[in-house]
């Protein structure tokens, strides 16, 4: 560790430097790939070089964004929070695209402004659990900390786009975990949340597009299964609660307060379950899939999986996918933008890939680690979490793991907002890492 | 490091936490490293062979394009028909060229067209190799059974339902209603990101292009999946078509016919506007062309044949012909004498055959009108009054004028293609005749002949600004856009844009109309005339370079309307026809009196021409 004689001493992280650029320019070869169907090769869709554009644009942002100390980002958090809210509220008044109203249409290009927020509400996330320090640990501090959230979240459900408000969940909790929150605090509402939210999503979500045979599946739409689980955990933690009553013994007590969450969570979801209305099973499909299409969603995986798959272990070579099977999907270059990949280079290219975000990730955590100030640290830390969200949810779509939510792929994904973001965020990183021994 | 808010105690929560959370994140890359090996490397077998066999293609379905109907909503302009069609897709044909040529034979003998044909079509679009191209419309079933028996023998084969356009009034309204054809290279780069895609049909002129994105709909999407062998083993419905909706305009199927009928073989345009809004009643320009040879898109022969005719049926005269105004322009120099006080409507000349200027005597066309005052002036279209008038008014004025009622300026009508005419200045004439505006021009300009030009349609927009005594309506055709399901009008154009506007008196506008009123009850419009409605209106007839002459006539009825809806301006020009009150009046004179009259086509031809002998065809 050096001493703090040599003032803005300046430490250039290559290695994030590297990944990035590589992922775009990885992005850029497929979203090439990708558009030139068509004409076999020689045409392609105006979207590569819209992707390249903004590219150099984020590169300014880049450097325009660690020009300057981070913690002054952090001062003008309340002014950044309420920028990103009113842009978000704006994008409101513009006419849904493919269902979901998030974009601000500028003409000429597009803006999807829920990106931003999520940097801006990392800053405010930031700033406001390092105010807190240790009191994160008292309860109530913990469920306002949500509280940040809510305006956000509230535009995101009104527009409704249902993956993004997910990322905000991914980040908050990722935040409050490094920030020092108890950890029991921390699981119990994820636990509750999951179960008593996601089962039942889950479950409406596979019975509308009439696919219900997955093993997961069959269990979790079974509510005496639920029940019984429920009724068993339930008798357990009562038990234990009644031993705490009596022998006052702490741990006893940390499993009771853990283990009840369970039935808790598995009751709503049951109940979500049989009293949800057929128009309300609807209508969490159309939250979820905004596209309204059931055998869009099954398709698309179908399609998907056939094209990763086929791609076997050193895929079919660069421009060479059997790309009529995705043809005429405009997701391609977007949700599905991995299929693509996945199928020309095999496993080889998902491997490379896989290892570049393991790259990004771990020098993202690294910085976390090494920042200065906890501030630092917990923007770092909220900024890996919502890459590693993006990249877990897109390509778990993509391989059939989950339902489609449309998060795009970071870096690689076309989508001005969502790279330059990215950018952005990846300036941040810089940020913090740079001024890790100027103070 | 400092961490200045978390006690030493707390610094090794935070790294493990750290650690934590960095396991979380390589436990999650691991899982989907995991999921794609299981897919690539376990699962590689399966999902090459259903990669290979399991052929899902997304076929667009066509909307139905949407009809277009008259504006009573009951005369279909434009239908649909059904039509069964064999496609192919080149890039899905055997690539060697032997296997290649066998297949190419076979279709050539079941469609019964010849190989080079269809190589020809296959080959047109080379660019887009993956959208499926039309072989053949209007197949009957038995060929496309034929085909579906023997689907190994046809790879890249494919037929489906693709409805054709047709037209119902063959002719007149080919110009207007214009064509549809398959999007070219250049159509789909400047229409990019408005939902266009390769072999998307789109409409090329007239009313099929402008309203195109009205028409069109929405493509559905097909799910077709197709095995080794070609053959369809599953079809689904992806995304019903969502059918464009019929545009109802604002073209009066009844009166079209009349005009058409009434023009007969003559060459020229008719335009009928309403007055109070603007709506087009009839549009005609002669000769038109059997549009549905435009569908037969294989028929190469007819539309080179259609495309060198010397009548230039391709042309529409209404807005995109040129033509000396004519007499009908007097009409104008009365207004600017009046405006600015040089002429009255007491003024008079007297009219002897002609009128010398300098060396040169520019005629009239009658031996000698005698006594002439304006309105006497106007009834017989005297171009000694107006010659004598011109000198006195000036040019400027009367270029003032000319420009203020929409001369020299587009009138923006829906319509692709249109000309501004042109309205000479001083300068103009300086520059291309290397010569000042001399009175020999101003003469000429006062009679509508020289280098003034204009179209039907600015005529027939200056006669609109008459009746309405100083406003005129931008034309239009499009009338109403309906729902497909319950047949109500969904967007409905009430007309009434402004052209423009005049600061013309009242009282000038009244000596106007007194002046056509009596065109047609005694003058040289008479065969225009009406026993049932006030017909009023001017004639013309402008000078060629050639021997012939352009008959024009336009005119209002019925001028003492008590309701201003009520009113039509109709504006006829026979080119190369003869005289306007003998030949362009009868054909107003149709259109007007079928119309108030109700009587049939054929009678009112029969009335009109039976006074006349010369029905022309």
């Amino acid at each position: 560790m050096e001493g703090s004689a040599r003032k803005n001493r300046l430490h250039i992280d290559w290695m994030i430097i590297f990944a990035t650029i590589a992922l775009v320019f990885i992005g850029l070869l497929t979203i090439y790939s990708t558009g030139s169907t068509h004409s076999g090769g020689k045409d392609v869709d105006r979207e590569f070089y819209m992707q390249f554009v903004w590219f150099v644009v984020g590169i300014l942002l880049f450097f325009g964004t660690i020009s300057i100390s981070y913690n002054k980002y952090v001062e003008w958090s309340l002014y950044l929070y309420a920028g990103g809210l009113a842009l978000l509220l704006i994008s409101l008044l513009f006419p849904p695209v493919k269902g979901i109203r998030a974009w601000i249409n500028l003409g000429f290009f597009n803006i999807q402004p829920a990106e931003l927020m999520k940097l801006f509400t990392i800053i405010a996330l930031a700033r406001f659990l390092n105010m807190l320090g240790d009191d994160i640990q008292d309860i109530r501090n913990f469920f306002i900390t949500f509280f940040i959230l809510v305006p956000p979240l509230g535009v995101i459900a009104i527009q409704p786009d249902f993956g993004t408000g997910l990322v905000f969940f991914a980040i908050c909790f990722a935040m409050l975990f490094i920030a020092g929150a108890k950890i029991g605090h921390i699981l119990s509402l994820f636990l509750l949340g999951f179960l008593g939210a996601g089962i039942p999503m889950f479950v409406a979500y596979y019975k509308e597009i009439g696919d219900l045979s997955g093993w997961l599946i069959s269990i979790l739409s079974n509510n005496a299964i639920l029940i019984d689980i429920s009724i068993i955990l339930g008798i357990i933690s009562f038990v234990a609660f009644a031993i705490w009553f009596f022998s006052r013994v702490k741990p006893v007590l940390k499993f009771a307060s853990a283990i009840v969450v369970i039935p808790i969570g598995l009751i709503i979801a049951a109940s979500l379950n049989s009293y949800l209305q057929p128009y309300q099973r609807k209508r969490i499909v159309i939250f979820v899939d905004p596209e309204k299409d059931p055998w869009g969603a099954g398709y698309n995986i179908i399609q998907s999986k056939i094209a990763i798959g086929s791609g076997g272990f050193s895929g079919k070579g660069y421009m060479k996918g059997t790309q009529n099977a995705l043809d005429y999907l405009p997701e391609k270059k977007t949700d599905f933008v991995y299929s693509t990949l996945g199928e020309e280079w095999g496993f080889l290219g998902s491997l490379f890939l896989i290892v570049l975000y393991f790259i990004f990730l771990y020098r993202g955590v690294m910085i976390a680690y090494h920042a200065k100030d906890m501030t630092g640290s917990l923007i770092a830390t909220g900024i890996v979490a919502m890459f590693a969200f993006h990249i877990f949810i897109n390509i778990g779509m993509a391989t059939g793991m989950m339902p489609v939510t449309g998060l795009p792929l970071p870096f690689v994904s076309y989508g001005g907002s969502s790279l330059m973001t990215n950018l952005i965020a990846v300036g941040l990183l810089f940020n913090i890492e740079m001024r890790r021994y100027v103070h | 490091m400092q961490k200045y808010t978390i006690r030493p105690g707390q610094q090794r929560v935070f790294r493990q936490r750290v650690t934590t959370l960095f396991l979380l994140i390589a436990m999650m890359l691991l899982m989907l490293l995991l999921r794609i090996a299981y897919l690539q490397i376990i699962k590689v077998g399966e999902y090459e062979a259903r990669s290979e066999q399991n052929r899902v293609r997304l076929v667009p379905i066509m909307a139905y394009r949407g009809e277009i109907y008259d504006r009573n909503f009951k005369q279909k302009l434009i239908a649909n028909r059904k039509s069964l069609c064999v496609t192919i897709v080149p890039a899905a044909m055997p690539k060697e060229k032997a296997e290649w040529d066998r297949v190419l034979g076979r279709l050539a003998s079941v469609l019964e067209m010849s190989t080079n044909e269809l190589r020809r079509l296959m080959n047109k679009d080379k660019w887009d190799q993956y959208s499926p191209k039309l072989l053949k419309e209007g197949v009957d079933y038995q060929t496309i059974t034929r085909i579906a028996e023997n689907i190994d023998e046809y790879p890249g084969v494919y037929w489906d339902n693709r409805p054709i356009r047709v037209y119902t009034l063959t002719n007149t309204l080919a110009h207007i209603l214009g064509y549809t054809g398959y999007i070219s290279r250049e159509e789909l780069k400047a229409a990019s990101g408005r939902g266009y895609r390769p072999g998307a049909l789109i409409g090329k002129t007239g009313i099929e292009n402008v309203y195109d994105v009205d028409l069109r709909g929405e493509e559905g999407t097909l799910e077709r999946e197709v095995n080794a062998l070609n053959q369809v083993t599953y079809q689904m419905v992806r995304k019903q078509p969502v059918h464009g909706r019929p545009l109802v305009l604002t073209i009066d199927a009844s009166m079209q016919k009349v005009a058409q009928a009434a023009m007969g073989k003559m060459r020229g345009a008719v335009i009928v506007t309403k007055p109070a809004t603007g709506e087009v009643l009839a549009i005609l320009s002669n000769p038109g062309y059997a549009a549905n040879l435009f569908y037969k898109r294989l028929d190469i022969e007819s539309y080179r044949k259609i495309e060198s005719d010397p009548d230039k049926p391709l042309f529409n005269r209404v807005i995109q012909a040129q033509y000396p105004a004519s007499s009908t322009f007097k009409l104008i120099t009365t207004i600017a004498g009046l405006e600015t006080g040089r002429i009255a409507p007491k003024t008079s000349y007297f009219c002897d055959g002609g009128y010398m200027l300098g060396d040169r005597y520019f005629k009239c066309w009658f031996g000698r009108h005698g006594h002439q005052t304006l309105s006497d002036g106007i009834m017989n279209s005297c171009n000694v009054f107006f010659y004598r008038a011109g000198l006195e008014i000036g040019p400027d004025s009367i270029l003032h004028y000319a420009r203020m009622f929409g001369f020299g300026k587009k009138t923006g009508i829906d319509l692709v293609g249109e000309v501004s005419g042109f309205v000479p200045t001083r300068e103009w004439k300086r520059k291309t005749a290397g010569r000042p505006w001399l009175d020999g021009d101003t003469l000429n300009l006062a009679i509508g002949q020289g280098d003034l030009l204009v179209t039907p349609v600015q005529i027939n927009m200056m006669t609109c600004a008459i009746y309405n005594e100083g406003i005129a309506y931008q034309p239009y055709l499009k009338k109403e856009i309906r729902s497909l399901y319950n047949n109500h009008a969904i967007e409905r154009n009430e007309g009434r844009h402004v052209l423009f506007t005049t600061d013309v008196s009242k009282s000038t506008f009244a000596t106007l109309k007194a002046g056509m009123l009596r065109v047609v009850r005694g003058g040289t419009g008479s065969a225009a005339w009406s026993p049932v409605v006030q017909v009023a209106g001017k004639t013309g007839t402008a000078e060629t370079s050639q021997d012939t002459t352009h008959a024009w006539f336009t005119g209002f009825a019925p001028a003492d309307a008590k309701n201003p809806e009520d009113v039509i301006a109709v504006t006829v020009v026979c080119e190369n026809a003869g005289g306007g009150g003998a030949m362009a009046a009868p054909v107003a004179a149709c259109i007007i009196r079928s119309h108030f009259e109700n009587r049939s086509v054929d009678e009112t031809m029969q009335r009109i021409w039976k006074s006349y002998e010369q029905k022309p065809d």
